[in-house]
């Protein structure tokens, strides 16, 4: 498999500029919170600080009479959402700190505050529980006592039974059990959450412009809380500061509380998200709980494996029923084990509640394996990079899920990355370092799922429209979620059309214009979602050479189209632009549009064992992290990340460095500073003075390797990379750190405290 | 909602005047930043403001001066012209050091070290060499001006003693003799925009035998009011230094800090860092070699 550079492609495979990059950097793009409409509300929401508690009396009669205070809504005015999340718009049952109890609409932000300090609410606390231990105990108090008979969320369970795991335990020469625990990561995108709402006076049509990663998914909230049909609803995604799972459903929820003050004052609203409010209410990644057992035989073979994984889906079932597929899907991470049973489920507790984080369950659960694995490795005597080459997948290895796996990479990916980062010279010289300051190399290999998989289907559609200058508008159900995708897309499109880059524009989602394609997550929208535009290119060239030679008045087969430029085959003199043909093909009727949808291959899991085939194809990677470990303040100076990604094709090289250099810095915050803190339910990490999060000075030396391959699975053989960049980083620093300091670092992040003490303060 | 009135006053007079009148109802503003993230978190010290009174127009106080063995610093002058002072990186390297690990650039050039004493941080990046350097403070009210010991500014965690009207004109502190060494070590959990989770300034100067003749050690964010640590100075006071002693004196800091502050649920991992970041510190200003 060749790294990066041996593909023959024109406009792919090349690091083209960002479509919607010089918009955003002469700061022309415009944000949701930059929008303005006269006459504009400003919407804000009162939560009661609480973590479990029933309202008794609430007050609204002095903020309604402010003067410039045109609603003030409770629970009990405003309709029960029938989303599936479970939680509300407002709310008299109060099930965690983000919960919200009152809306208010006002002339300026000034007095929406006021207006919120002026409503009186007398609670009756209630019993509350704040860890999944707690939680699952007999006499916990339920959190949604109407659906479940406990807090677990059986909606989200899910099971591996592969093989005979029992019997492999009695022969397994050697078996250890750990725990292994991860916390909260807030996504800290650097734009909070923004909606404006508008009301068409005619027709009552809402609108509302928004900071959502999935538009289409914020339009049935609006839809819900107004009581309309979902073709009276339009959403328009604004240029969109950072999302990386954060703004679904917190994003919907804000979205229709507007869309009900709008209607309800007959005026525009806008709702911003202060940093805290944005903390407080948007979803987490979900904290885990992993206990797994693994049994290895002295010369190296993993034999068996058993995991009993809970996940904190705090108050509201956000997601876990997904993320725990995945879990499910991927819990023997890049290994081929015979024997495995999983055991998975989320957990109701009174904190915030847990959601789509970029990673979607495994770097938590690659932070327990890839550890347990050098546990294990140790036990029999054996070097960590050893037992990686005797047990990882290879062709024809089966998956948790029994997939059979072919043209697997990772021994050369994991091979070379060994090499780069010279890991065995390092690993002999930092153990002889002596002085407080140590220094360890970690690693970590993984493979990932591209797209959803058996989660949801994979489909997608897009569109293409051809004007009659010969310039080209594209469109997809997968917005832009500033990944790059606008730019990919225009790249596909230009290279199956066979015409230039710079003659297509992407206009960006609006509900109306294009539709649904299932959400942009699961990092499918390249590898999976661009197969639409792929096909609608297809379909569109065909068209187009068809035109051209009913405007030639020549055969079909006599037609090319190259560089945007057609020509004949017969006569090479013969030469049209773009702008000659679609001019023509419009006044003489010819169609210059083309929608196109997508259905992959069928995929099918068995719930009863999770057995199944659960992924098209799968992304390979290898990461190697060095640490300077300070002994006696516990400190981790993260010194180098060499990260490599088997990506199939790298469509555009330079975003694909973009999403693994964002993936690092996210993941090393996650394995070393950043961690939602809780007092009980109540956070006390409110902004980025206490949420903290790498800086430009803590970022380290990387080096990255772009691995591609030749398969038939994704667009042009593209793999994922957004997810994959960041899945494995904290379990190759909490790795590193072992091997640094001797110190076996079971709970995420590896923060001073539990780098110097080996547990956390409490 | 809290509606204040703001004053921006042409001299530091009348600056005092206004703080004089407005009472518990007037707040000083010097750079902002510490004030206005604690005034947007609701913090009750503000819950009675009624007059902001910033003094931002007084450049005449952004001045760094040397005069008859002192350094004279005003009130107004930013942690940037500090972090870049030739003056202070040549004669107190430790506090261009505390003032250069403040917060980013954005804030160390709005940011003040008038703001920064005032505050009352027991994290105060630059407090901690201050204290180190024996610095006074010059205080002002609408009378004429005061001085005192640095220490006496403080009352407790983000309180210090100045009645209404009184306001923090400008700190001096002695120049060290030649020789003397200092250093400033800060602890965070990352490499910038972090509040110290530990810091430690020491002043050290040994005589021509290499003898200790003055040593100087503060901790930052131990107690709950900053203070040099007397007890384990005296360790050191006029002795040849070795890392035995240097040890001794560094278990003596955290004696004090438990003494203090008492057993607490950080003590755990505070009382061998505070340890650790003494032993650092004092090994090389005493030019004692340790492997840290």
């Amino acid at each position: 498999m060749p790294l990066l550079g041996e593909k023959n492609f024109k406009v792919i495979n090349k690091s083209l500029p960002r479509i919607d990059g010089y918009d955003k950097v002469v700061g022309r793009a415009v944000y949701a919170g930059d929008i303005f409409i006269p006459n504009m509300l400003y919407g804000g929401m009162l939560r009661s600080g609480k973590s479990s508690a029933k309202i008794i009396r609430i007050d609204v009669k002095k903020a309604k009479s402010i003067p410039g205070v045109h609603a003030v809504v409770t629970a009990d005015d405003m309709p029960v959402t029938t989303s599936w999340s479970g939680y509300q718009y407002l709310t008299n049952h109060i099930r965690y700190q983000g919960d919200c109890v009152a809306l208010v609409a006002a002339e300026s932000r000034a007095l929406v505050e006021e207006a919120l300090e002026a409503i009186i609410v007398e609670y009756e606390d209630l019993e509350a529980v704040y860890t999944i231990e707690d939680a699952l105990k007999a006499t916990a108090p339920l959190l949604h006592a109407e659906r479940y008979e406990d807090n677990r969320f059986q909606d989200s369970a899910f099971k591996i039974r592969k093989g005979d795991v029992e019997n492999a335990f009695k022969e397994a020469d050697v078996i250890i059990e750990r725990d292994y625990t991860t916390q909260h990561q807030e996504h800290a995108y650097i734009e909070p959450e923004a909606v404006v709402a508008v009301q068409n006076p005619g027709d009552g049509e809402m609108t509302v412009y928004a900071s959502a990663q999935n538009p289409f998914f914020t339009r049935r909230y609006v839809a819900d809380v107004l009581g309309i049909s979902l073709n009276d609803v339009r959403i328009f995604q604004q240029t969109l500061g950072g999302s990386f799972g954060g703004k679904e459903e917190g994003l919907g929820l804000i979205a229709a509380r507007a869309a009900y003050l709008c209607k309800a004052c007959g005026r525009p609203v806008k709702i911003v998200w202060t940093r805290e409010a944005s903390l407080l209410e948007s979803a987490k990644r979900h904290p885990y709980s992993i206990k797994s057992k693994i049994g290895v035989m002295n010369d190296g073979r993993i034999v068996a494996l058993e995991n009993v994984i809970f996940d904190e889906s705090g108050a509201y079932n956000n997601q876990s029923q997904f993320i725990n597929w995945k879990a499910n899907a991927h819990s023997t991470g890049a290994y081929h084990i015979p024997n495995v049973k999983t055991d998975i489920v989320g957990v109701y507790t009174n904190r915030v509640h847990a959601g789509a984080f970029r990673g979607y369950g495994n770097p938590q659960f690659l932070f327990a394996m890839e550890q347990l694995v050098e546990e294990a490795a140790e036990k029999i005597n054996m070097d960590p990079v050893e037992i990686r080459r005797i047990n990882h997948v290879k062709d024809g290895s089966t998956t948790a899920t029994g997939q059979v796996l072919e043209n697997v990479t990772l021994t050369e990916v994991m091979e070379h990355t060994l090499e780069k980062a010279d890991f065995h010279n390092k690993r002999a010289l930092y153990e002889k370092i002596e002085g407080t300051k140590k220094k360890g190399i970690g690693m970590v290999i993984m493979m990932r799922g591209c797209g959803t998989g058996c989660e949801t289907p994979d489909a997608s559609g897009a569109m293409i429209t051809i004007m009659d200058d010969g310039s080209i508008l594209i469109n997809s159900g997968l917005p832009e979620n500033g990944q790059g995708l606008k730019t990919v897309y225009a790249q596909i499109a230009a290279e199956t059309l066979d015409v230039p880059y710079e003659s297509i524009r992407f206009f960006g989602t609006d509900t109306h214009a294009i539709p649904d394609s299932g959400m942009t997550v699961a990092s499918r929208g390249t590898t999976m979602g661009s197969q639409s535009m792929r096909k609608s290119a297809l379909e569109l060239r065909g068209i187009l050479l068809k035109n051209a030679a009913g405007i030639l008045a020549v055969d079909e087969e006599d037609v090319t189209l190259e560089d945007g430029i057609f020509s004949l085959k017969s006569d090479s003199t013969v030469k049209k632009t773009m702008k000659e043909i679609c001019n023509a093909s419009l006044w003489s009727g010819k169609q210059l549009a083309n929608y196109s949808w997508f259905t992959p291959p069928p995929l099918v899991q068995k719930h009863e064992d999770g057995q199944g085939i659960a992924f098209p194809q799968y992304a390979y990677g290898c990461v190697i992290t060095e640490v300077e470990v300070d002994t006696e303040t516990g400190f981790v100076d993260v010194l180098k990340v060499t990260a490599s990604h088997d990506v199939g094709t790298a469509i555009n090289p330079e975003l694909v460095r973009g999403q693994i250099l964002g993936g690092i810095v996210m993941g090393m915050g996650y394995g070393t500073m950043e961690e939602i803190k809780f007092n009980k339910g109540e956070m006390t990490t409110l902004n980025f003075d206490s949420y903290l999060i790498p800086t430009a000075l803590d970022i380290p030396e990387i080096d990255i390797n772009i691995f591609e391959n030749e398969n038939d699975k994704g667009t042009f053989g593209a793999k994922s990379i957004g997810e994959p960049a960041l899945d494995g980083i904290a379990a190759s620093i909490a790795n590193a750190v072992y091997h640094a300091t001797g110190k076996r670092i079971r709970s995420n992040p590896c923060s001073l405290e539990k780098v110097l003490l080996g547990t956390d303060l409490n | 909602m809290n509606r204040f009135q703001y004053h921006r006053p042409k001299s530091l007079e009348e600056a005092c005047r206004l703080m004089k009148a407005y009472g518990e109802t007037g707040h000083v503003m010097s750079g902002g930043t510490d004030l206005l993230v604690q005034y947007r978190n609701k913090d009750a010290k503000f819950k009675d403001m009624k007059h902001l009174v910033d003094l931002g127009a007084l450049k005449k106080l952004d001045y760094i001066i040397e005069k008859e063995g002192w350094i004279h610093i005003g009130a107004l002058a930013t942690h940037t012209t500090i972090k870049d002072s030739e003056v202070i990186n040549e004669k107190a390297p430790l506090l261009s050091g505390g003032c250069n690990s403040i917060g980013s650039p954005q804030i160390r050039n709005m940011g003040t070290i008038g703001g920064g004493i005032c505050n009352a941080s027991p994290a105060s990046d630059v407090v901690t060499p201050l204290i180190a350097l024996n610095a006074k403070a010059v205080i002002q009210d609408s009378m004429g001006v005061k001085t005192v010991n640095i220490e006496e500014l403080f009352e407790g965690p983000y309180q210090t003693n100045l009645k209404s009207g009184e306001i923090l004109k400008e700190v001096m502190f002695p120049i060290l003799s030649d020789g003397s060494q200092t250093v400033f070590e800060k602890l965070g959990r990352r490499k910038a925009m972090a509040i110290s989770r530990m810091n430690m300034g020491v002043v050290a100067t040994c005589n021509d035998e290499g003898s200790v003749t003055d040593i100087r050690i503060a901790p930052g964010c131990v107690f709950s009011v900053p203070s040099r640590v007397f007890a384990s100075e005296s360790i050191l006071l006029a002795q040849k230094p070795t890392l035995e002693l240097i040890e001794k004196a560094s278990q003596k800091v955290a004696e004090e800090m438990i003494a203090k502050t008492g057993i607490r649920w950080s003590t755990r991992y505070k009382e061998p860092v505070v340890i650790a970041m003494t032993k650092r510190a004092l090994c090389k200003g005493l030019g004692v070699s340790y492997n840290g």
